[in-house]
């Protein structure tokens, strides 16, 4: 017998924000609570001067992360590894994020301030909801890289390959979540802003797919009106403009845009949930950042499942003079999984942790084709369908899922942040 | 109607925040090219598209004298005016 909270379980909602790492973010929050595999200001990184620079509390919301910290394969390898070039046996320990950022601008200064991070106080939300729900020590980036491959995990279970920002076409064997979910006869979309804003999965999406794709404002409209489909992806807004209704700030909290604002717009998702007594019973929201955006954290990323043979990076793609096979995840990042029927409080234990797990955006499909496939029946397609249907990456296969953290209780509804802006 | 739990108040970013003059990053230039991409794939989908209808239009009418004639016609217009439609129907 399931769980209540997973037997009660209609809806899948995935909100990837950008950019910022697990300890930037909420890595204060161990000060309060011993288990959140955080900082205690003894975290340090060299300059490029060879003086240790310990982890400060004196993140901002904009203004201080400009230029945009190096995020690309060889800055991230450089970041994790300390410059200690690939080769065999090197130690990932992350010792090079001041030295990272220095490149960009050769200013001792500036380069420390990719050690700063938030107090809690500062991003109510975000660690509102840490603490309220289910926080993960251990969710990290799919690939020490930037943000396209990351996403393409999400979508895929696999970015094909790919570690960097160029165009790809990829016309199978594997097809992305929503496409899977289709041919089971359910639901899927990816919510994106709106038009100016438009959308990250663009070219091996937005081609054929026009279908599952909705703005966010139907987004609301579907929560509101309690149809939601049975997996939805929400993007936020990835840049300042002009719209009817005045200045529209970006809110996907990617430097240098305003952290405030994202913190407002996860709170309108969870809200749009929330404010739906039924959509929030059966309903499981899970937060996370595509990728670290350079910023440091301590965690290193664990070794993992390689993906597909077919998909190894070769040296000039990853720019580090070796090739990758995805076979060690990126820098960690902040997620959180939303559903009154998860414990108050959980904090799911990181890889180095005592029954720790390890999760990536490949948990993502990994995740829902488990929920799809609760009660469906992949024999009822075609045997071409089925195949389609079934077929998944190597790094997919191995992915941890996430639905098991649901529970038989609900938490009260009186216990439940609500957060209004004042 | 919105729902209460417990009231946490949250503040604004100033209206500074706003800034559509702001340099685009990596990831919005990347966003552009990727944009442009689709759309490039688009029209040359739209343009064989196009082929297809000018040939259409182009049709000497005057040469079709049978029912296969006929047939073949109608099938090749009825697939651009009505593309589900090109299914046998059931006996």
């Amino acid at each position: 017998m399931p769980p209540a909270g997973l037997d009660n379980l209609k809806h899948i909602v995935v909100l990837m924000m950008e950019n910022r790492s697990f300890d930037h973010m909420l890595g204060a929050l161990m000060a309060q609570d011993k288990r959140i595999d955080g900082l205690d200001d003894t975290q340090t990184n060299p300059d490029t001067t060879n003086t240790q620079i310990p982890v400060k509390p004196l993140a901002e919301f904009q203004g201080q992360l400009d230029p945009d910290p190096d995020h690309h394969f060889p800055g991230v390898d450089l970041q994790i590894f300390g410059g200690v070039p690939p080769r065999s046996g090197r130690v990932a320990n992350m010792q090079g994020f001041i030295k990272s950022y220095f490149q960009q601008q050769q200013n001792v200064q500036q380069s420390q301030k990719i050690m700063y991070y938030f107090t809690p106080e500062k991003l109510p939300v975000l660690t509102g909801l840490a603490t309220q729900f289910a926080l993960f020590n251990g969710w990290f980036s799919s690939i020490p890289g930037p943000t396209i491959c990351n996403r393409a995990f999400a979508h895929y279970g696999t970015s094909f390959g790919q570690v960097g920002m160029n165009i790809f076409e990829w016309k199978g064997p594997y097809l992305s979540i929503y496409e899977r979910v289709l041919l089971a006869g359910r639901t899927a979309k990816i919510y994106y802003y709106d038009g100016p804003s438009s959308t990250m999965e663009i070219v091996n999406l937005l081609r054929n797919q026009s279908k599952i794709f909705g703005t966010f404002d139907q987004f609301l409209g579907d929560c509101k009106s309690g149809n939601l489909p049975d997996y939805s992806f929400v993007e936020p807004n990835y840049n300042d403009h002009d719209s009817d209704s005045g200045a529209e700030i970006a809110s996907d909290q990617h430097p240098d845009h305003h952290v405030q604002h994202g913190e407002i717009f996860i709170n309108n998702v969870y809200n749009a949930i929330f404010n739906n007594e039924e959509l929030w019973k059966t309903t499981a929201l899970l937060i996370v950042y595509d990728e670290h955006g350079g910023i440091y954290d301590h965690v290193s990323p664990p070794d993992c499942t390689p993906d597909d043979a077919a998909f190894v990076a070769s040296a000039d793609k990853t720019g580090t003079g070796a090739p990758f096979a995805f076979d060690r995840l990126g820098v960690r990042v902040p997620a959180i999984l939303v559903s009154p029927w998860v414990p108050k409080n959980v904090v799911i234990p990181g890889p180095n942790q005592r029954n720790g797990r390890k999760f990536d955006h490949a948990s993502i499909p990994a995740t829902v084709m488990k929920f799809i496939l609760r009660d469906f029946d992949p024999n009822t397609l075609s045997p071409a369908n089925k195949q389609k249907f079934l077929a998944s990456s190597k790094r997919e296969q191995a992915a941890d899922t996430f639905l098991d953290l649901l529970g038989d209780k609900m938490q009260p509804d009186d216990d439940i942040p609500t957060f209004v802006v004042r | 109607m919105a729902r209460k739990g417990r009231v946490v108040h949250i503040p604004k970013p100033p209206k500074s925040a706003f800034d559509k003059n702001r340099p685009a990053g990596a990831l919005l230039r990347a966003q552009a090219v990727h944009l442009r991409h689709a759309l490039a794939r688009h029209v040359q989908k739209v343009a064989r598209h196009l082929n297809k209808v000018g040939e259409l239009l182009a049709t000497d009418l005057d040469a079709i004298k049978t029912e296969g004639h006929v047939s073949d016609y109608a099938k090749r217009v009825t697939a651009v005016l009505h593309p589900r439609g090109g299914k046998h129907a059931h006996k």
